[in-house]
């Protein structure tokens, strides 16, 4: 067991890691009155650090507001950091120049929540899909109409629906759109922020399925942010669990789901209902107590000690460190349930 | 054989629905969102009302209430509530019933908040439309309601408007409101739709507790079959405005009767998620209003669809108390083609 500093984490960054986040932190500030004067600030991440590997799918979950979807547009360079880096394959995305910056956006794309606010409704699907492809000059003519097929026919749909207007498809259709969207320009990292979040579980599954089977042909990356548990164990090789702009806890999916460390995880896993009734007997409740703090006035120390289950005081003065409990799987140590970096309960 | 659902003695419940159609007028004519749903909600009972966007539980619930839009009409069946049918009440009788003996809570509590009065006002009001009290009793009252839906901070929080609360806390003052007159019957729309897992679980677990403190019955609609396990005694599973499958919750989920049930049990990513199988997605999409499919709605998407399935609409089979399926495998004569149990939990 060791205790790992965030700048330790950058030496074991391999050769396959695509994605490197270092120390990352955005900070809103909050502007009151006409002369617009700041009077806080929202930190809406701080100070997080991790790896992606190639091909991998990496799982940012959380509650509502944690910085999940910041923490994406961060590494997409679509918001710039208040400090802290991100490098895509060994490059630090701040340093590039506007050129260089375009070409790595094709690189990187991004999937939305709403399959029904996202695409343009007076677009055909052929210049919703084509975008990307003039966009960056990929290709055009009857070049373009061949690939924009060539990927319909990738998520399930066909030439004949070209000439379709978004209404004439359902949610799950539009998604797929989304998703040919996406890939028009041969990404490598797909930032998909609750891309499946407002689909029918049915229609989620066709979804679900046709993203793992993308990645499987095409090796893709992906960062997948959700806030559905359920959706993160089928889908994630890895899970990043944030609370008021900093992470928990990180660990492979499984080692993660069968040994939940702190007590935030601990009462997330506790609150998602489970179908299987026999299973939902037998569980204990393990509930975090009231709602989200603002994260324009966090709590001190251990920001999660105001609704842990486990109440205790000395969460309040410090701030815990990440302890590595298991290979690859940290955790922030709160006094309230370890004792000099080892877990007692 | 049809009687429309079941058809066990009606006079214990608070609630019997009775093949009840309701139709709305469209720019391409009358189309009925709801047909043929026949259920019955028991006094202390939670019974869940449980399909997939458009299937028709809103509008079922809206019905109930009388709150559908004026272009919707209950056009066929009966809606007995305490043994009376209410289906066709006038709106001044039913006025009285709302929020009385029938009450409401819906997902976006801001549909019943108004946000020009305090929390107060707006439970005094409700207090003074149906009791005899002063306004100093009014507010003791509403201070009582407060404390007992878990409000922190509850004294303050009297003098609050709604956009102040967060969405736990305006859920908590929806119920408050929906509990004040101790109504025999509580519907309730998605009520946690909208909110994190952990204020979802704290707002459960507080229907639960005061529906045994007050015996009050709740219909619970939800397309979540995780809440569902976790609430509801009973479920009643809709499809393309059809109840399909109905009956006591442990049964129905682990020994679905109806093929879409099974198949909605097996496109959740949490079973396969642990079986480590591949997702069952349901092919295709929910049919469109203005084109049902004549016989079983649910053959063109089902996998063990058989040439009667496509022509004769299957009738609603009894399988004993209780429970019942609106299936041709149902059926004595054709139970043979069922396959071994196709579930996976
Ligand atoms: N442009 C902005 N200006 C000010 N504050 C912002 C801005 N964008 C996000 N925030 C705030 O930063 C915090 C993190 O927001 P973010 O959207 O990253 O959360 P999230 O985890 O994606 O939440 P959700 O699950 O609701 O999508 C929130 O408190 C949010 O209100
Ligand atoms: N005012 C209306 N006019 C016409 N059609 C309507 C109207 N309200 C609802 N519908 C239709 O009735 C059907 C059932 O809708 P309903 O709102 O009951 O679905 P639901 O099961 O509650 O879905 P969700 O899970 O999305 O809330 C849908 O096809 C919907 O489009
Ligand atoms: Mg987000
Ligand atoms: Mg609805």
């Amino acid at each position: 067991m060791t205790v790992t500093e965030p700048s330790s984490i950058s030496a074991e960054a391999s050769s396959d890691t695509i994605v490197e986040v270092r120390n990352l932190t955005k900070h809103f500030p909050i502007e009151k009155g006409l002369l617009k004067r700041t009077v806080g600030q929202v930190q809406a991440v701080n100070g997080i650090s991790f790896d992606v590997r190639r091909g991998s799918t990496v799982a940012l979950v959380g509650e509502s507001g944690c910085g999940k979807t910041t923490t994406g547009q961060l590494i997409l360079h679509l918001l710039e950091p208040t400090s802290g880096t991100v490098r895509f394959e060994g490059r630090d995305l701040a340093g590039l120049q506007r050129g260089e910056l375009r070409r790595l956006r094709q690189r990187m794309q991004i999937i939305f929540q709403d399959p029904f606010s996202s695409l343009d409704p007076r677009m055909s699907t052929l210049s919703i899909v084509a975008e990307g492809l003039e966009v960056h000059g990929i290709a055009s003519g009857k070049q373009k109409v061949d690939r924009v097929v060539e990927l319909l026919e990738l998520v399930g749909l066909s030439s004949r629906d070209l000439r379709k207007f978004p209404h004439e498809f359902s949610g799950g259709q539009r998604q797929r759109i989304g998703i040919a969207r996406a890939l028009a320009t041969n990404p490598e990292v797909i930032v998909c922020d609750e891309a499946v979040s407002a689909l029918d579980v049915s229609i989620q599954a066709q979804v679900l399925n046709l993203l793992k089977d993308l990645q499987a042909e095409l090796n893709l990356t992906y960062l997948f942010i959700t806030h559905d548990l359920n959706v993160v164990r089928y889908i994630s090789d890895e899970v990043i669990v944030m609370y008021l702009g900093e992470i928990v806890e990180q660990a492979a999916t499984e080692d993660l789901f069968e040994n939940p460390i702190h007590p935030y995880t601990r009462s997330l896993f506790s609150a998602v209902p489970v179908v299987d009734p026999d299973l939902a007997e037998k569980r204990e409740p393990f509930l975090a107590s009231g709602e989200l703090p603002s994260p324009s006035n966090p709590p001190s120390g251990c920001k999660f000690h105001t609704r842990c289950p486990f109440s205790c005081e000395a969460a309040t003065q410090q701030i815990p460190e990440t302890v590595e409990f298991e290979p690859g799987h940290r955790a922030a140590a709160c006094p309230c349930y370890t004792t000099d970096g080892v877990r007692v309960r | 054989m049809d009687t429309g659902g079941l058809h066990a003695e009606t006079s214990d419940a608070v609630l019997s629905v009775r093949q009840l159609r309701t139709e709305f007028a469209t720019r391409h004519g009358q189309v009925a969102a709801v047909s043929d749903v026949s259920f019955d909600v028991r006094p202390g009972e939670t019974v869940a009302l449980v399909g997939e966007s458009g299937s028709g539980k809103t509008v079922t619930a809206l019905s109930i209430m009388h709150l559908l839009e004026s272009t919707g009409s209950i056009a066929g069946g009966e809606v007995i509530f305490e043994g009376r049918d209410i289906a066709h009440l006038e709106e001044r009788e039913m006025r009285s019933l709302r929020g009385e003996k029938i009450a409401m809570i819906f997902q976006d509590p801001s549909t019943c908040l108004d946000p020009l009065f305090t929390v107060e006002h707006q439970l005094a009001e409700m207090l003074h439309l149906h009791r005899d009290i002063t306004d100093a009793e009014a507010r003791t009252r509403a201070l009582e309601l407060l404390r007992h839906v878990g409000m922190p901070d509850a004294e303050a929080r009297l003098d609050t408007y709604q956009h102040k609360l967060s969405g736990g806390q305006r859920q908590r003052v929806m119920i408050a409101m929906a509990l004040a007159l101790s109504p025999s019957l509580l519907i309730a729309d998605e009520p946690t739709t909208a909110l994190d897992v952990t204020v979802q679980a704290q707002i459960l677990d507080l229907l639960r507790t005061l529906a045994d403190e007050t015996g009050a019955a709740i219909l619970f609609v939800t397309h979540d079959l995780g809440v569902v396990a976790e609430m509801a005694d009973r479920v009643v599973v809709m499809y393309a405005g059809q109840v399909i499958e109905q009956g006591r919750v442990r049964e129905v989920l682990k020994t679905p009767q109806h093929p879409y049930t099974a198949a909605l049990l097996n496109s959740m990513p949490g079973n396969a998620a642990m079986t480590g199988q591949r997702l069952e997605a349901i092919d295709g999409s929910v049919p469109s209003l203005f084109n049902m499919p004549h016989a079983c709605r649910f053959a063109p998407r089902c996998k063990h669809a058989f040439d009667r399935c496509t022509v004769e609409p299957p009738p609603v089979h009894e399988l004993g108390s209780d429970r019942n399926a609106r299936c041709w495998l149902s059926d004595p004569s054709e139970s043979w083609r069922r396959q071994p149990a196709e579930v996976s939990t």
